[in-house]
């Protein structure tokens, strides 16, 4: 079923109600990761943290402000104290943005840019480094280098001038973003996964990048009961993406193997993305996204 | 089993199911819904992707239960009914026996065979109209009720209505069975409408039903004149048997009383009682006067079994005389076999005993044997005048004979005969019917009827007339005495007048010295008198007519039948006539006679006929050309559409479940 996008304005994307809540988060990546500016997150580089980690020999042109100098007066001799430093962290949110995502109702598209959003916005006043991408026709349409609160504008127009169209071209559009200069980091990808051409070989590009993958699944309420919100059991089912058709009749037994194929296909995805070391989860568009930002995310460990 | 309506049946089928054929080939107009990805959806579908506007039919167990709902319905549509009889191609006549045996109640429920007979008619009548709005045209249907006469109660009809009304009414009677002439009606109604119709509508001949018509007879079987019946080329006849065969009747075969002619104050009675079982049995036997107990069998009377088997079969008998009991005025006399048994009518008998009176005998002329015999009649009143004065008389006032009971002329040249009843020796009246020509010489007797009951109980072979009139009667008149020349006594009527004429005067042959003569005189005498007011009334079987003389001048004539009903009468000639009796009983002829006297004549009719009392149902009829079989009774139409509409359901049920069970796939 349609349910065009209606989203025209930042307040549809992220509600200011929401704004106190996310205000308090920050992302959390199961990887220590090394970002290209002093950021707010700790890093396994050594450096100029706040965090003390080990003392090392002084060596020649080394900063004489992180000598200890309590030691090489208990000693003689030169130790440098080593501190964890603070680097940024590199957040990639990938949205599918084919054709299929824009249904259901609510419309998963929206779903997909108001998640997006609020991440965004997360990652933006965390200081980390943020990038958008629109995973479509085998390309991945970027907003990159976004950084502090000031671009959460930037991030929303971007977000509302996107459309949904065409097809996925998962894989490719994968590689492409794997391919992007965008540093290391967390990539969440947002899409329904119901891929004719797989989507195994693109999460494994990004997983090999080195990033800390996120695949977000969103079906719509109607994806889960086909006969949800439908008076007529007869149907002619269309795909909006390859334009294929099916003619059935959606009596209960159908409706139960359909929802059994669902079951399979996600924890197929679910199996995938484990072996991946991918971290998956499943969400209904109709899902209360407030809560599944601040409760949900948070006991997932993607934000803390 | 019957379908009341085939054709629509049939048409609803053959429209319903090539339909439902269509709409399975026909492609479902589906509603496009557009989706994500068909992915998940593709191995579901069996449907084609084609455009066309047709699919091959694929055979699903829910393409077969909804043919098989539709047929089911279709089929309930034609409302089958299960019963016995199919529906006739023609015209019908019902011909529904009423006589005696018809009231045994050995039917289902203790109801009577004629309660059966009609609930089998108007079960019949209502299978053929059923149907409603859709049902072919029903056949025509006549029904007849027949016992000893034959009456239409419906010509030829299909309005339901009037012919279950016709055969409601239908009353049974105590008479004897007679199918003949039901047979002759049925007949005559039949070709009498046709004719009447093909007249009226020249434009219809094409259409009309003139075959004869199918009989169905719901009798017991019990018909004396089925041996006589042969049905004619084109007729059929079936048998409802209402009965059952193995019913068994113990009865009054016979019932007398007669006061005592030393003492008429006295009553004698007799019954005879019949056990058509095929063991002995024991009744109680009562006699009431009036209702009151006046004599009673000390202990219950043992009747012989029956034996013997079809034609030499003997049924048991026994007779009982009771002591003479006092009666001086009027009463009816009933005799009940007790306890009663499934046929009443004849466990009952009924005798009308007359007010105790004497006979007013006018003897006109000279005879004096006759006046000798006369006078000592102890019932005899009488009174005598020389014949020239009763010539006189009557010449003078011609209704002054029938102010007597009987009048005795010896030697009267009468020129007519005036109402009354005769009694006339010697020269012979001057009347059409007798053709006198002359004289008779000497003549011995040669033969007589001895079953007339001014002859009963007399010898005559030793009589010789010496001298005689000579006449040729009418074939209306009967001989009851005839002589080597010519008839010697004769009896008939003549306009208002019944007479019992002998040729000669006793004093003209050896007849005073005979025991007849005496005889003779005694019941001729009792006998006219017996036409108006009898010392004690005979008994009638039901189907006689009742026919007895009142005094001229009566007002007020009433019957009134054993069931209540008053019935006025007309007063013909001194005469009425009422009948054919129906019902067993007494019968209560009022009126008021010319002095202002209210009166009550009794007349008691009983059932005794033999072949009527057996009422065990016959096996098979025999008519002369084959047999019929009985049907048997008891069978009801039993409409099958509604258990075939609840298995519909049933199976709607089951499609209903497959087809959530298994869905679009199955």
């Amino acid at each position: 079923m349609i349910s065009p996008s209606k989203l025209i304005k930042l307040e549809d994307l992220l509600q200011p109600s929401l704004v106190a809540a996310l205000d308090r988060l920050d992302l959390m990546s199961r990887k220590m990761l090394q970002g290209r500016m002093q950021g707010e997150r700790r890093s396994r580089r050594r450096g100029q943290g706040m965090d003390f980690a080990d003392f090392r020999p002084y060596a020649a042109g080394d900063d004489l402000r992180f000598v200890d100098w309590n030691i090489y007066g208990r000693l003689d001799r030169l130790f440098l104290k080593m501190f964890l430093e603070e680097e940024d962290l590199g957040l990639v949110i990938a949205i599918d943005g084919s054709a299929s995502m824009d249904t259901g109702d609510p419309n998963k598209f929206d779903v997909a840019r108001r998640i997006a959003m609020a991440l965004t916005y997360v990652g933006l006043v965390n200081q980390h480094r943020v990038t958008l991408a629109l995973l479509k026709d085998g390309r991945a349409d970027r907003l990159s280098g976004m950084r502090g609160r000031r671009r959460a504008a930037d991030a929303a127009n971007w977000l509302i001038g996107q459309k949904a169209a065409g097809t996925t071209g998962f894989d490719g559009a994968c590689r492409s973003l794997a391919s992007a200069r965008l540093g290391r980091g967390v990539v969440i990808v947002i899409s329904d996964y119901l891929l004719r051409e797989g989507y195994e070989s693109g999460l494994r590009a990004l997983a090999a990048r080195g990033w800390d993958v996120f695949a977000l699944q969103i079906l719509s309420p109607e994806e889960m009961d086909p006969r949800k919100n439908n008076q007529n059991l007869d149907v002619r089912l269309v795909d909006l993406e390859n334009k294929g058709e099916v003619e059935i009749t959606l009596t209960g037994a159908v409706v139960r193997e359909h929802q059994r194929r669902l079951e399979t296909f996600n924890a197929a995805l679910r199996e995938t993305c484990m072996k991946l070391g991918v971290r998956q989860m499943t969400i209904s568009s109709a899902v209360d996204y407030q809560k599944f930002l601040v409760e949900t995310l948070r006991k997932e460990g993607l934000l803390k | 089993m019957t379908l009341l309506t085939p054709i629509f049946g049939l048409i609803t089928a053959l429209i319903v199911v090539p339909l439902l054929l269509l709409l399975y080939m026909l492609k479902l107009r589906r509603e496009r819904r557009d989706i994500s990805s068909t992915l998940l959806w593709t191995s579901h579908t069996k449907d084609l992707r084609a455009n066309s506007l047709f699919q091959r039919l694929r055979l699903s167990p829910l393409f077969v239960l909804q043919c098989l709902l539709l047929l089911m319905l279709a089929a309930a549509l034609t409302q089958p009914i299960l019963k016995e009889w199919s529906r006739p191609s023609g015209r019908v006549v019902f011909l529904i026996d009423q006589s005696a045996s018809m009231q045994t109640r050995d039917a289902p429920d203790s109801r009577t065979r004629l309660d059966e007979a009609k609930r089998l008619a108007i079960a019949q009548v209502e299978s053929w109209q059923g149907g409603g709005l859709f049902a072919a045209s029903p056949p025509e249907v006549m029904v007849i009720a027949f016992a000893q006469d034959p009456s239409v109660r419906i010509p030829f009809s299909t309005n339901l209505g009037r012919i279950r009304e016709a055969i409601d009414g239908i009353e049974p009677t105590d008479q004897i069975t007679l199918i003949a002439p039901a047979v002759s009606l049925a007949r005559a109604f039949s070709s009498s409408q046709d004719a009447q119709e093909i007249s009226q509508s020249a434009t219809q001949i094409n259409t009309l039903d003139t075959s004869s018509p199918t009989m169905q007879l719901l009798s017991d079987g019990n018909i004396s004149d089925i041996a006589t019946l042969s049905l004619r080329k084109g007729e059929t006849m079936s048998w409802n048997r209402c009965g059952n065969p193995q019913t068994i009747n113990q009865g009054i075969s016979a019932a007398g009383a007669e006061r005592r002619n030393d003492d008429p104050t006295r009553v004698s009675a007799f019954v005879a009682l019949r056990n058509d079982a095929a063991t002995p049995a024991k009744r109680e036997v009562q006699v009431r006067n009036n209702g009151t107990l006046i004599a009673s069998a000390s202990e219950p009377i043992a009747i012989p079994a029956a034996s013997g088997k079809g034609a030499t079969r003997v049924v048991g008998a026994q007779k009982l005389s009771f002591t003479p009991f006092a009666l001086p005025n009027s009463g009816v006399l009933s005799m009940s076999l007790l306890p009663e048994d499934a046929f009443t009518t004849d466990d009952r008998a009924v005798i009308a005993i007359q007010e105790q009176r004497t006979l007013r005998i006018l003897l006109a002329g000279n005879d004096p044997a006759l006046e000798s015999l006369l006078n000592s009649l102890s019932f005899a009143n009488v009174q005598q005048i020389s014949s020239t004065d009763f010539i006189k008389r009557i010449s003078a006032d011609a209704n002054w004979t029938e102010s007597f009971d009987v009048v005795v002329c010896v030697d009267c040249e009468l020129q007519s005969l005036t109402a009354g009843r005769w009694l006339i020796f010697g020269k012979p009246p001057a009347i059409a019917n007798l053709n006198a020509f002359g004289e008779q010489p000497r003549q011995a007797i040669r033969t007589w009827k001895s079953d007339h009951k001014a002859m009963a109980q007399s010898q005559f072979s030793d009589l010789v007339v010496d001298r005689s009139a000579a006449i040729a009667p009418t074939s209306d008149w009967l001989a009851l005495l005839e002589g080597s020349k010519g008839p010697l006594i004769v009896s008939g009527r003549s306009a208002n007048a019944t007479v019992i004429y002998v040729t000669f005067v006793p004093m003209d042959s050896n007849w005073p010295f005979q025991r007849s003569f005496v005889n003779f005189t005694a019941q001729a005498v009792e006998f006219l008198g017996a036409l108006g007011s009898a010392v004690t009334s005979e008994s009638l079987e039901p189907g006689a007519m009742l026919r007895t003389r009142i005094v001229r001048g009566s007002t007020n004539v009433l019957i009134q039948t054993p069931a209540g009903d008053r019935v006025a009468q007309n007063l013909v000639d001194g005469e009425i006539v009422f009948g054919p009796l129906r019902n067993v009983g007494v019968y209560k002829v009022e009126y008021v006679d010319p002095l202002g006297k209210q009166k009550t004549r009794m007349v008691a009719v009983n059932l005794t006929d033999a072949s009527e009392c057996d009422i065990a149902a016959a096996e098979k009829l025999n008519i002369p050309g084959g047999e019929l079989d009985p049907k048997g009774v008891g069978l009801a139409t039993l409409a099958i559409w509604p258990f075939i509409v609840a298995a519909s359901l049933c199976l709607l049920l089951l499609e209903w479940f497959l087809y959530h069970r298994f869905g679009g796939a199955t």
